[in-house]
């Protein structure tokens, strides 16, 4: 297998506020009126002058760090990590938009790039319009985008909306469209950033569809998502980048479980103080779980230290669940049961824990988020403290894993039959 | 599309692009790559020409009126309030060819200090040879220069005034203003990157350059001292070029003054070119 891409040693510093010593954004005035105070400083103070301008460059930051690996014709690359891990600036780089501070890439073959949906969709022009120039501002020649439009256009599903200007299309429509243009490149190696993110389910099956082939037919993918499960659907191979870092490469699942485990770490606890004269939280942290996740049918603990120091009848604490697309799915208060009412406003430091069963919902990822309020007055704590867990489905190792899409409450498997 | 499509693609048309990423230096394959994208450059161009045009209500008629009321101002002001000299040419014509250069020119820069900022989503999330912004602006603003060149062709016949032989410099008249138009649009395009005020001061310059520059009147009526300063602005010898081509109108300087902008173009044009290679690095990070 020959390698598609070789990338040695790749850093990429961002200086914030300045880049390579030219600063960017500024107005002429600013600039002026600093370099005119580097002067005034310099006549003032001229052996002063050096350390003034350290604090000026110091704000570095490493996107990436020493980042190499090598990818390989026809693998389908999952790249993995938290938000600011470097994902996109590493797709940056590969797609030419930035270019590194040190290090190398060698790119073997002709290479496009979505790293977003509709970039260069012009509103005012129509569907037909929008493929011709979004084909070329992607690299396409003008007869292979005639050559292709058909298939894109049915691949979008779009034959109707063809001749009407794009600012009249869904947010879906857009997503299609883009998709397809860009799946129907004729080059060596996609990059995709997250493209799938918003659209239908239906339609992003027949995209996970489409990549997979272009993986077959020798095409090599490199594929950024926040979703677990589609980048295990997807991929082979996986690259998993924490704070700029390769911490993880290789075989797609000992990233992916490296990375979970990482996402536990962060997120199952928290610490601190939170509250007003009425109530203070100092604790909140998820338990129960025999790994890094939670299988269906397992039993989540909740813990919550905290303390009451004026009791106010109106005081409630309520546990709410989210789904990753931020909508609540289901919640619980202390006061729906009198009982728990009244011990919830016992006065005094005091452990709680409020307990459920993992098997409520379907495989996916969830946000815990606490709330503290006054009935009919204010809200004390509303997003501060959030905790997220991944609930894994006990068929993940089957072939219908994907099947299921929906984050939600499951309805549970309660079948039956009876012979007529 | 399936396995054998793709490989008979890969056959027939397909030649296998190998390229290095390196630090704080542009690609190699620069011109190569622009070649690739010639055709991103025309539907660049293309996709401005079209939303210009669907937008307008009158659509392509504001390029005829625009000139003509211009025309019709200027000829008031300087030709029949002030009684300027146009030599043997009608005023109105000889305020015409001057305006010719000046609105391509001042559009040009006006859209150049909005080119990279307007179109940040495609330099932040798409890789093309990023010169095809600020060169494609031009071909859109060579649309109404070449309205307003058909309208001035035929005036000039219906008035009966042109010279022959100096339409032959036409091609070199064209070729000057485009040069310098391809530095102001470099400079001004990466420039308002990092000094986002270039827009007002363009602005500004703008609405001061029409008198600057002669517009209104020929350049001849500027001398003694003050004419070296005044030949300093290259469109000084711009439009006496263009009045030359059209109408054979000549003056004591005229040929100091077209060398003189001529020279600040190619400088403009070259050190366009570099200031924007080098800052294109820097694009997608500081936009």
């Amino acid at each position: 297998m020959t390698v598609a891409i070789e990338i040695q040693n790749l850093s990429k510093k961002y200086q914030l506020g300045s880049l390579d010593g030219i600063s960017l954004n500024k107005t002429l005035v600013e600039t002026f009126t600093r370099k005119a105070h580097l002067v005034v400083e310099k006549l003032c103070f001229p052996f002063l002058r050096g350390k003034k301008e350290k604090t000026l460059v110091n704000e570095e930051f490493w996107a990436l760090q020493g980042v190499s690996f090598d990818i390989h014709e026809g693998d389908r690359v999952g790249i993995i990590g938290r938000n600011g891990a470097g994902k996109s600036t590493l797709l940056k780089i590969l797609s030419q938009i930035t270019a590194p501070t040190s290090g190398r890439v060698k790119i073997k073959g002709r290479l496009s790039s979505l790293l977003e949906v509709g970039t260069g969709f012009h509103l005012e022009l129509t569907g037909r319009e929008n493929i011709f120039l979004n084909g070329a501002i992607l690299g396409m020649k003008r007869k292979e985008i005639q050559s292709k439009f058909d298939e894109i256009v049915d691949f979008a599903e779009m034959e109707k909306f063809l001749d009407t200007p794009v600012k009249r299309f869904s947010s879906g429509m857009c997503t299609r469209l883009g998709f397809a243009i860009a799946a129907h490149l004729d080059s060596d190696i996609l990059i995709l950033d997250e493209v799938l993110a918003v659209g239908d389910t239906q339609f992003q099956a027949k995209c996970f569809k489409k990549i997979d082939h272009l993986g077959a037919s020798g095409r090599t993918v490199l594929f950024v998502s926040h979703d677990v499960n589609s980048v295990l659907s997807l991929c082979n191979k996986g690259i998993y980048l924490e704070n700029g870092i390769v911490k993880e490469s290789g075989a797609i699942e000992p990233c992916v479980s490296a990375y979970v485990k990482h996402l536990k770490a962060q997120s199952f606890s928290w610490e601190g103080v939170l509250g007003d004269e009425h109530i203070r939280i100092y604790s909140a942290v998820i338990s129960g779980a025999a790994s890094q996740f939670f299988y269906q049918n397992e039993v989540l603990s909740l813990s919550i230290d905290y303390e009451i120091l004026k009791p106010h009848s109106d005081l409630f604490l309520s546990v709410g669940i989210w789904n990753m697309r931020n909508q609540l799915i289901a919640r619980s208060h202390t006061f729906e049961d009198p009982k728990h009412h009244e011990e919830f406003l016992q006065v005094g430091k005091r452990r709680l824990s409020f307990k459920f069963n993992t098997s409520l919902f379907n495989a996916g990822e969830y946000l815990i988020k606490l709330q503290l309020a006054i009935h009919n007055g204010k809200k004390i704590s509303d997003e501060a403290i959030s905790l997220r867990f991944p609930v894994y489905s006990q068929i993940e190792n089957t072939r219908f894993a994907h099947a299921i899409k929906t984050d939600g409450i499951n309805l549970g498997s309660n079948w039956s039959w009876v012979n007529e | 599309m399936n396995k054998s499509t793709y490989k008979s693609t890969n056959k027939s048309s397909y030649t296998p692009i190998e390229q290095t990423l390196e630090a704080e230096k542009n690609s190699g394959d620069y011109f190569k790559d622009l070649l690739r994208y010639r055709e991103l450059f025309f539907f660049m161009a293309w996709r401005d020409i079209l939303v210009r045009y669907k937008q307008a209500f009158f659509g392509i008629a504001w390029a005829i009126v625009r000139p003509l009321l211009n025309m019709a101002l200027f000829t008031l002001i300087f030709g029949k309030i002030a009684h300027l000299s146009s030599g043997s040419t009608p005023y109105s014509l000889f305020v015409l060819a001057g305006m010719l250069p000046w609105q391509l020119v001042s559009s040009v820069a006006f859209d150049a200090t909005h080119s990279l900022i307007n179109n940040v989503n495609l330099v932040t999330k798409i890789y093309f040879p990023r010169i095809i912004l600020p060169t494609s602006l031009i071909l859109v603003n060579l649309v109404d220069f070449a309205i307003n060149l058909a309208l001035l062709a035929i005036l000039m016949v219906y008035m009966g005034s042109y010279s022959f032989l100096a339409l032959l410099s036409l091609p070199l008249v064209l070729a000057l203003v485009l040069i310098f138009c391809v530095g102001v649009s470099l400079w001004l395009s990466a420039i308002t990157v990092q000094y986002r005020d270039f827009r007002f001061i363009v602005q500004f310059l703008v609405q001061f350059g029409v008198f600057a520059s002669p517009v209104g009147y020929g350049s001849y009526i500027i001398t003694g001292v003050w004419k070296w300063v005044f030949f300093l602005n290259p469109m000084v010898g711009i439009i006496d070029s263009f009045r030359y081509a059209f109408f054979g109108i000549i003056h004591p300087d005229i040929l100091a003054s077209i060398s003189i902008s001529a020279i600040l173009s190619i400088l403009l044009f070259t050190t366009g070119l570099r200031y924007f290679r080098k800052m294109e690095l820097i694009f997608a990070d500081g936009i």
